[in-house]
C-alpha cells in the first residue's frame, strides 16, 4: 500500500492526472469510512472525502507532501468530520463514543475481515422478524432517520422505535460472541 | 445476559440512531452511571450499531458515481484542452512553482491546511461587508467584480476584455490592440484575487492591494506592471522582454521567475522575495544599469527602505511571505506592532493598539480559518491583554 502510494505520489508531482484517479480508487471506500466513523453520517462521510479530492486537485496540496500521501488525508478527513460535527452537534457521550472510536481506529478496515462479519451479520438480520429485520436495514444499513423509515415502510414512528430497538436487542445476544471478539 | 428493560433499550436506540432528546440523554446518563456493567453494555450496542452501520455504507457506496461527482466539481480540468487562441497552457506547472513553497506551509500547519481549504470559499472574515473588488478599464469605467463568478467584461464595441473564471481574471493576447492600454484591478483589505495577464503571467493579489497592467503587452517593449500593495508573481519567461514590477521607489525586473513583492505605503520598507530564479531590484530614480541594481538569489529577501533610500539583503523566511497565496497569514518571533498592519489587511479591520508592552511582544503564530475574534483570544493566551472587538474596530488597553 505504501510504495503503492509512493509512487502515485510521484506520478502526481509530475502532473499525471490518471494518478489522480488511481488514487481516488485506493482511497475513496477506506476514507469514506473512516469518516463515518466520526459522523455516522452516509451523505455527510461522502461529502466530506469527495470534498478533499475536489481540494486535493484543484489546489494541488499534494506538492507539498513528502511522506505517503494516505497519512494526510486520513488526517484531514478526521479534523474536517469533526468541524462538520461541531456545527451540527446533537446530544452525544463523548467519552464513551471516543473510547469506542478507539476500538475501531485502524484507518483502513481490512476487507477480508469486513467480509466476514457482513456475512454473520446479514444471518443474523436474515433471522430477525419480518418488521425488525425491515426497521433494522432502513436505519442502520441506509442511514434513514426514524420518520424516513416510517414513510418507507409505511408504517409509524412509533412501531419503528419498537421495532428498531427490538432488533438491536436479539442481534446483540445473537452477535455477542462476535462483538465481543472485537473488543478484545 | 443483556440486563436492559425496554426503555432503556429506546433511549440506546435512540442514541445510535441520532435520535435522542436532552430529557432520554439524562436518563441513559443516569442509567449508565448506575453500575459499570451498564457502560460496558452500552458500548456493546454502539458497536453493534457501529459494525453493522459499516458494512451497510460500504454496500452503499458507489465510487463510480463518487468519481462522477467529484469530477463536476473540479475546477481545473483533468486533462488540459488544447486551447485554440495561443495562450500558454501552463497552469500545472505554474502552481507547481506555487505550491512548493505553499507547500512547506501546509506541512508545518499539517492539517490545518487542509481544513483551511475546506473552507477556502465561505465568506471572509471580516466584521464588516467589505467593499468590493473593482475592475477600472481604460475608459476610466469601473466594474465591480464578485468572487467565485464566471463572466465575460465587454467593452463598449462588445468586444471581450478579459474573462473571469472563479477567483481569477484571465487575459488573453487575442485582442487586437497595438498601443499599450491599462486595466487596474483593486483588491480591498479582508480579500484576495488572481490574474493571469496576457504573456500567460500569474499574479496573486494580496488584500489592499492594486495592480495596473496592460491588457496587452506590446511587442519589443518591457513588459511593465504598477503594483501598489503585495502581489505574488509568476513570471511567464521571455527573455526578449522583460518584465517590470514598478513598485514606488523601486523597479523590480524578471526574465521568468517567481517572486513575491510588497509595496504597501503604510509600510516603511518595500520588499521583495524571491522563490525560484532571479530577479534585480534598483531604484527606479536611476536608469536601470545590470551592474548596479542588486540581485537576489531564491531564498533572498531585497528590502528598500524608503525613509533613507537604501536597500538591504536578508535570507527570506519564504514560507512566511507567500503563506497569504493561500490565504494564510504566518508569525514567526515578530514584535506584535510589525503584525498590527497585516491583521487589519486581512480581516479588514482596525486595530488600535495602546499597550505599549504588547507592541514589542514577540509572536508567533499561523492563522488561516480564524476569525479575528479567534486570533485575539490566542494573542489574549500569550500575553494577557484588556481588549475589545467592536464591529471592525479593535481596541487594545
Amino acid at each position: 500500500m505504501r510504495s503503492r502510494d509512493l509512487k502515485l505520489l510521484e506520478k502526481l508531482k509530475s502532473g499525471d492526472a490518471s494518478a489522480f484517479k488511481e488514487l481516488f480508487d485506493l482511497y475513496y471506500m477506506p476514507l469514506s469510512v473512516y469518516a463515518l466513523k466520526f459522523c455516522g453520517s452516509f451523505s455527510l462521510a461522502e461529502d466530506i472525502v469527495q470534498e478533499l479530492f475536489v481540494k486535493l486537485w484543484d489546489e494541488k496540496t499534494f506538492m507539498s507532501f513528502n511522506n505517503a500521501i494516505g497519512p494526510y488525508l486520513f488526517k484531514a478527513v478526521k479534523n474536517n468530520t469533526l468541524q462538520a460535527l461541531k456545527k451540527r452537534s446533537r446530544y452525544r457521550f463523548e467519552v464513551i463514543d471516543q473510547q469506542l472510536d478507539l476500538l475501531i481506529e485502524e484507518e483502513m478496515p481490512d476487507m477480508a475481515t469486513v467480509e466476514k462479519e457482513k456475512k454473520k451479520l446479514y444471518k443474523e438480520i436474515e433471522a430477525l422478524p419480518e418488521k425488525s429485520k425491515g426497521v433494522f436495514k432502513a436505519i442502520v444499513l441506509q442511514n434513514m432517520k426514524y420518520k424516513e423509515a416510517a414513510e418507507h415502510l409505511g408504517v409509524s414512528v412509533n412501531t419503528v422505535k419498537t421495532h428498531y430497538s427490538r432488533a438491536l436487542k436479539q442481534l446483540r445476544n445473537s452477535l455477542d460472541a462476535i462483538v465481543l471478539v472485537l473488543l478484545v | 445476559m443483556s440486563k436492559v428493560n425496554d426503555h432503556i433499550l429506546k433511549l440506546i436506540a435512540a442514541y445510535t440512531a441520532n435520535n435522542i432528546s436532552k430529557s432520554q440523554l439524562n436518563d441513559l446518563q443516569k442509567w449508565l452511571q448506575e453500575v459499570p456493567e451498564n457502560k460496558q453494555l452500552f458500548a456493546d450496542y454502539l458497536q453493534l450499531y457501529k459494525k453493522s452501520q459499516r458494512i451497510g455504507f460500504i454496500e452503499h457506496i458507489d465510487i463510480d458515481n463518487a468519481w462522477k461527482s467529484v469530477v463536476e466539481k473540479l475546477e481545473r480540468p483533468l486533462a488540459p484542452k488544447a486551447k485554440t487562441t495561443g495562450s500558454k497552457l501552463r497552469s500545472l506547472s505554474v502552481m507547481r512553482g506555487i505550491f512548493k513553497y505553499a507547500a512547506v506551509v501546509v506541512f508545518l500547519l499539517g492539517i490545518g491546511y487542509l481544513l483551511q481549504k475546506a473552507y477556502f470559499n465561505k465568506p471572509s472574515e471580516s466584521v464588516f461587508p467589505s467593499e468590493n473588488i473593482t475592475l477600472q478599464l481604460e475608459d476610466g469605467s469601473i466594474e465591480i467584480i464578485k468572487l467565485n463568478t464566471s463572466s465575460n467584461i465587454v467593452d463598449a464595441k462588445g468586444n471581450i476584455i478579459v474573462s473571469q473564471k472563479g477567483n481569477q481574471l484571465v487575459y488573453t493576447s487575442e485582442t487586437d490592440k497595438d498601443t499599450l492600454v491599462y486595466n487596474t484591478l483593486t483588491v480591498p483589505y479582508g480579500k484576495r484575487f488572481k490574474i493571469m495577464l496576457s504573456d500567460g503571467t500569474n499574479v496573486n493579489l494580496n488584500a489592499g492591494t492594486s495592480l495596473k497592467y496592460p491588457v496587452k503587452f506590446i511587442k519589443g517593449e518591457n513588459r511593465q506592471v504598477f503594483l501598489d500593495g503585495e502581489a505574488y508573481f509568476d513570471v511567464a519567461k521571455d527573455a526578449n522582454h522583460p518584465f517590470v514590477v514598478n513598485a514606488n521607489a523601486i523597479d523590480v525586473r524578471v526574465l521568468g521567475t517567481q517572486f513575491n513583492v510588497s509595496s504597501y505605503p503604510e509600510d516603511e520598507t518595500i520588499s521583495t522575495v524571491l522563490v525560484e530564479g532571479a530577479v534585480s531590484v534598483h531604484n527606479k530614480k536611476v536608469p536601470y544599469k545590470p551592474e548596479t541594481a542588486t540581485y537576489l538569489k531564491p531564498g533572498f529577501k531585497a528590502a528598500w527602505d524608503k525613509k533613507y533610500n537604501s536597500i538591504s539583503i536578508d535570507k527570506a523566511d519564504v514560507e512566511m511571505h507567500t503563506a497569504w497565496i493561500s490565504g494564510k497569514i504566518i508569525f514567526r518571533h515578530i514584535p506584535f506592532d510589525d503584525i498590527v498592519r497585516k491583521l487589519e489587511r486581512h480581516y479588514n479591520v482596525v486595530i488600535k493598539n495602546n499597550n505599549k508592552d504588547l507592541g514589542k511582544d514577540f509572536i508567533t503564530a499561523t492563522f488561516d480559518i480564524e476569525t479575528i475574534e479567534q486570533v485575539f483570544k490566542y494573542i489574549n493566551e500569550l500575553h494577557p491583554i484588556d481588549y475589545t472587538i467592536k464591529n471592525n474596530l479593535i481596541t487594545i488597553n
